[in-house]
């Protein structure tokens, strides 16, 4: 599942990243594309052990492939 | 059409200018609190040394911050560029330099505030102006918007009757009831544009730092009617000289106050994140010491005297909105300088974590000792021990040079 959150006001983006990602199974991938590094998630993402990788897209925007473990 | 990226970002100088500037002035603002001590003991706050204390810490400290924390937050919040940065330097040269001769000048020679009165209150106008046109742009308005609209207008109405009161000073004259002035000076002031200001930013942060979602936004719309209709009531109440009016407009402050406790609970509850940070533990310690302000603000309505409701005044503004402030400046600045100093480079190189930025048991005890010396201040003032003024402000003062301290440390990491 791919969402598109560039343009949404905070904390639009990441509620609705919480959102998907309580309804991804393990082994399911998300990925997000931000106007900013969601950097309060990643703590997060950690702790519940998400795998996470970023890379920034030209446009400036940030993509975010998270895969529940 | 393919969105693309709507990332306003401000010059991160612009808000550290403000932000460093107010943590050194709030350390000047504490130790001359201390100096004013033997007069705020015995209840005597119209002095020229609390005059000047009260205005470091509000203007220098706690509007300097806001201001600043403002042009970083509403780029981001609002997806909506500051109209012009240029302006904000200047805007902050002018502030900076006008809040300093200010509050000296009232220290020495109350009779020409006036003057430095009127190039602080230019600079306010432009950040006024500043906003205006910033938020103007802003194409989706909320509830938010109206929140720090209200808080702005807030601002406005306190620099106007401020300026009446030096306008008093200068000519000796009374262009309307001095204390009525000076009543409504602190209401929309203390009671307006901070709460209004905090209140309507809590709803962007609070989800964002405890990963909160599934909530709902309605209760927001009650917080604001009622609390709003308060301020006015209140205001009402200082035109009629009516202590039942008071104590209605006190009764109304209360309930949207705890309204706005209830909705932020209902936020919590629906959070994923389990252990919250200290500093925004903080930051909703300074909610839950509002609510019992203003539960005490509704009782000395009707039966307080002037006094009692004045330490009330002073604990409501070093518990809740000092308290809020230090709370989240503590998330806000390592979240800064992170960003500008390490967000190109992360990949690529080592870089520290956010939480290596600033020592979380260190802020900790910091703001432990805040709400410590602050309850101690409080008490001080409520039972007039000079002793324990001396030991409660001491600790203050010694807060506030740590925290100084703490927030320049992050800009060298």
């Amino acid at each position: 599942m791919i969402l598109d959150h560039r343009g949404l006001e905070p904390p639009q983006p990441m509620m609705r990243t919480l959102a998907a990602l309580a309804k991804l199974q393990p082994g399911e991938t998300l990925t997000i594309i931000n106007d900013r590094r969601p950097m309060f998630l990643y703590e997060q993402l950690d702790e519940l052990g998400y795998k996470h990788e970023t890379i920034e897209r030209e446009d400036g925007s940030f993509q975010i492939t998270i895969t529940k473990g | 059409m393919i969105p693309t990226n709507t990332a306003y970002e401000t010059n991160i100088r612009l808000p550290l200018l403000f932000i460093v500037f107010g943590a050194i002035t709030f350390a000047a603002s504490q130790a001359v609190t201390l100096t004013a001590g033997l007069a705020m003991i015995n209840g005597a706050f119209r002095l020229p040394s609390v005059w000047t204390a009260a205005h470091l810490a509000i203007l220098g400290f706690a509007l300097m911050v806001a201001m600043g924390a403002m042009y970083q937050l509403v780029p981001v919040a609002f997806l909506t560029p500051i109209w012009s940065e240029r302006l904000g330097f200047a805007q902050f040269f002018i502030t900076a330099a006008g809040m300093t001769l200010f509050s000296a000048s009232l220290a020495f020679h109350a009779r020409a505030a006036l003057f430095p009165g009127l190039l602080l209150v230019l600079g306010i106008v432009l950040f006024l102006l500043q906003m205006a046109m910033t938020l103007r742009k802003q194409a989706n308005k909320n509830i938010m918007t109206l929140f720090v609209s209200t808080a702005l207008v807030c601002l406005l109405l306190t620099i106007l009757f401020g300026l009446t009161l030096v306008f008093h000073f200068w000519s000796g004259t009374q262009t309307m009831d001095h204390l009525l002035a000076l009543k409504t000076h602190i209401l929309f002031g203390v009671f307006g544009w901070f709460p209004l200001l905090i209140i309507g930013f809590s709803y962007k942060m609070v989800p964002m730092f405890a990963l909160a979602h599934g909530f709902s936004m309605k209760p927001a719309r009650y917080v604001y009617v009622t609390y709003v209709t308060g301020l006015a009531v209140t205001f009402v109440s200082f035109l009629q000289n009516s202590q039942a009016t008071f104590a209605a407009g006190a009764g109304l402050l209360f309930i949207a106050f705890a309204l706005f406790v209830y909705h932020i609970s209902l936020m919590l509850r629906k959070r994923m994140k389990k252990r919250l940070d200290r500093p925004f533990q903080f930051a909703l310690f300074a909610i839950a010491a509002a609510l019992i302000l203003h539960g005490a603000a509704l009782v000395l309505s009707y039966v307080g005297d002037d006094r009692h409701i004045a330490i009330v005044v002073y604990s409501y503004l070093l518990g809740w909105i000092m308290l809020s402030i230090i709370g989240y400046l503590y998330k806000i600045v390592p979240f800064l300088w992170w960003t500008h100093r390490y967000s190109k480079k992360i990949g690529k190189e080592n870089v520290p974590t956010l939480k290596q930025m600033m020592n979380e048991n260190w802020t900790t005890v910091q703001c432990a000792l805040f709400i410590v010396s602050a309850a101690g201040v409080t008490i001080a003032l409520a039972i007039s021990s000079l002793p324990l003024f001396y030991i409660a402000q001491g600790a203050m003062t010694l807060f506030s040079l740590l925290f100084a301290g703490t927030i320049i440390s992050v800009l060298r990491k």
